[in-house]
Parts: C-alpha cells; structure tokens; sequence
C-alpha cells in the first residue's frame, strides 16, 4: 500500500511540474528591437488610429458648433474604440 | 478627417452627464458603428451604414452642407439642472506611470523565429478585413513606479516586482486579447525581475525579465469546452529612467503561447494557425496627454468602475 502510494504521489509531482513547463523559450536579447517594430502596428495598418479624436460629447459639439462641421461619433460595443476593439 | 468633421471616439460606458447622454441617445450613438450628426443633434445619413471612408462619408458632408445654419452652426444652449455622469471616466494615477500594450498573431518563420502572421475575420468571406494589432493601456500607481527602481542602484542590482504589478500586467496585457471583449486571466504562476544594467550621468537603465502563466493549463482534450482559455508569455524589456524613477523609456516585448476558447465563445470569428498559437505583446511608455492617452485600461471597466480592485493587492 505505501508503495502504491509513493508512486501515485511521483507520477502527481511529476504532473504539476509538466503543468509549471515553461512553454516559451527565451527571448535572444539581439532579437529586441526586431520583435517590438514587428507587433506594433504596422505603417498604414490602421490609418483611423492617426485622426486626433476629442473623447467628450460637449467638447465635441461645442468644436462642431463654432468650426461649423459635423460630428462623426466613433463607438464600439465594449469600452472605448480607442483601445480594443 | 479634421477638415471637414469633428472626429469624437466615445467610450460606450462613460457617455457624460445627462445632457451628454440625452444627445447620444437623439442620434443613437453607440455600440459598434458609426454615426455622423450635427452638433445640434440632428443625425445625417440615416439607413446608410456608414464607415470610416471617403466614399460614405462624402455622402453625408454634401447632406450637412444643404442644412440650414441654424443646424450647422447651432447656439449651443447652456443647459440647467444636469445630472452629473453615474460613473466618472477613471483618470490615470497622479504621478503614476501609463504604458500602452500591443498584441498581435505572430508564427514561428522559416527559420522558426517569429514573424507576423496574418489572419482574417470569416476568412472564407469574399468581404472578409484582415485582424488589426490591438492596442490597451496598463497604470501604475506613484508608489508602483517608485518600486521598479532599487534605492542607490548600481549595476547587477535587482528588484522583484511586486505581486500586484505582476498580476495586472500578466492578466490583462500579457494575455492574448486580440478578440477585444476578453477577460483578465488569473495569473497562475508568474516571475518579473528588473535589473540594473548600467548608471551614468544619463540615468539608469534597467532590465526586465518576466514569465506568465495565466488561465487554465494546456490541456488538448478541452480544445472545443468553453472556459478554457490559458496562456504563456515570456517578456523581456528596456527601460530607462532618472533617480527619480521618472521613466523616459518602457519598452517591452513578450512571446506567448495560447489555447483554448475564451468564455462561452467556442466558435472563433478567426481562424488560426497551430494550437496553441503563438502571439506576441509589446510595451511602451504614454508621454503625451492627447485624448487618446488618456482612456483607461480595458479591465479598469471590468472591476466595478471603481478602480478599487484594478489596483489592489493579491
């Protein structure tokens, strides 16, 4: 029975630690500036990022209402569309 | 675009007081589309279902410029007895730090270093649009940025950055949140260590080394449960600052793995590639004060509004 249980007790550490398995390898230092100019967005991906956007209604009209414009209003489901979409 | 509009991007939870709210509703902004109106609050382009391009909102400019100028240069009338907004839109901490994260699919190249990888919504569609980088913002309060930065630093020295931080970065911004609406994930395991590299007259440049393990573990048999989402993200960073720990640079990088399916959405919008797939997170420091780095992270929404628990400590 100890025996038994000392094997179930091997075979469960050893699970947690495949569980803890880092799965991801080590970033090479030489690969930094690469890897951020390569996930950032990329030039002319996302043109709607670069308009300068008022984030207040009353700012927004009171702009709209002296300049003589229209107001494109920019809403996503969840939060804001400036951040995730 | 500002030529000829007034560009407002509105945060669906924080449309104003009741003034604000009341316009929002007379022109039915909000949820996931466009509207166009005039200050006044007369909505133009009716039926149509505008987009961000020329040729929809050419349309709409050519039906403002018939209106009358009462519609499109209003008196704005200072209205009375305005109900002050439910919840005010969070501000970042005073003195604290803002940084602005990035995620995107990446894929291992042909020499298997990773390289962009580009995916689609309803990539069977003839009208399918390829996935944008997403974009989401971490805070720091004034005494988290202080603790970054070893007292008397000298080369060789470390921090452990503190279980809070660690948790708020890995959870949120270390994940893959490239759906949008995707939860924080626990933080099962994590590590995150600074390192002093260098000091000089300049001021003191830094190390950050970290490894994220967030969610529910790997495990192939749950790949069409819901609830399943997990993660791995290893990150390094170069960051810079004064004695003061005022950053000037906090650039960070991260690779990660992925699986499963978030909340009870078992059916993805996108395919992609391998499982788990790889992504990638990068960091960089907010310096300016635009609106737009202004807005506040995305699960600062999520933890009741308040901000109480974004900030706390595990």
């Amino acid at each position: 029975m100890f025996k038994i249980y000392a094997v179930l007790s091997l075979l469960f550490a050893c699970a947690m630690t495949a569980q803890a398995e880092q799965r991801v390898a080590k970033i090479p230092a030489a690969d930094f500036e690469r890897l951020s100019s390569l996930i950032k967005p990329q030039k002319g991906e996302s043109p709607w990022r670069d308009i300068a956007w008022l984030t207040n209604v009353t700012e927004a009209r009171k702009k709209a209402a002296a300049e003589g414009k229209p107001i494109v209003i920019f809403t996503a489901a969840d939060g804001s569309p400036l951040g995730r979409t | 675009m500002t030529k000829y509009f007034v560009p407002l991007a509105m945060d669906t939870y924080f449309r104003g007081d009741s003034i604000e709210v009341e316009f929002c509703q007379q022109v039915r902004a909000g949820g996931n589309h466009l509207v166009v109106a005039t200050a006044s609050g007369k909505p133009l382009g009716e039926g149509l279902h505008l987009k961000l391009r020329e040729r929809e909102l050419a349309g709409v400019l050519d039906e403002f410029r018939k209106l009358p100028a009462a519609d499109r240069q209003p008196q704005l009338v200072v209205a009375e007895n305005v109900n002050q907004p439910r919840r005010q839109v969070p501000k970042p901490p005073r003195g604290g730090l803002a940084v602005r994260g990035y995620c995107t699919y990446l894929k291992p190249g042909k020499s298997g270093e990773p390289i962009r990888s580009e995916v689609y919504y309803y990539k069977q569609n003839p009208d399918r649009w390829k996935v944008e980088t997403q974009s989401d913002m971490l805070w720091l309060t004034d005494a988290e940025r202080q603790s970054l930065v070893p007292e008397n630093p000298k080369p060789g020295d470390t921090v452990s950055v503190s279980d809070a931080i660690q948790q708020r970065f890995f959870s949120t911004i270390g994940i893959d949140y490239m759906e949008g609406s995707v939860n924080s994930l626990p933080t099962r395991n994590s590590t995150m260590t600074i390192t002093v590299e260098r000091v000089d007259a300049k001021g003191i440049s830094l190390r950050l080394d970290g490894y994220g393990q967030m969610g529910k573990p790997f495990d192939t048999r749950l790949k069409g449960e819901a609830r399943t989402r997990g993660c791995d993200v290893r990150v390094l960073g170069k960051l810079h600052c004064d004695r003061a720990a005022k950053f000037d640079r906090f650039d960070i990088v991260g690779i990660g793995k992925a699986w499963g399916n978030k909340m009870n959405y078992t059916r993805r919008e996108m395919s992609i590639e391998g499982y788990p797939w790889m992504y990638g997170i990068a960091c960089e420091l907010v310096t300016g004060d635009s609106p737009i780095d202004q807005i506040p992270p995305y699960n600062l929404l999520h933890y009741n509004g308040s901000g109480t628990s974004y900030f706390s400590q595990p």
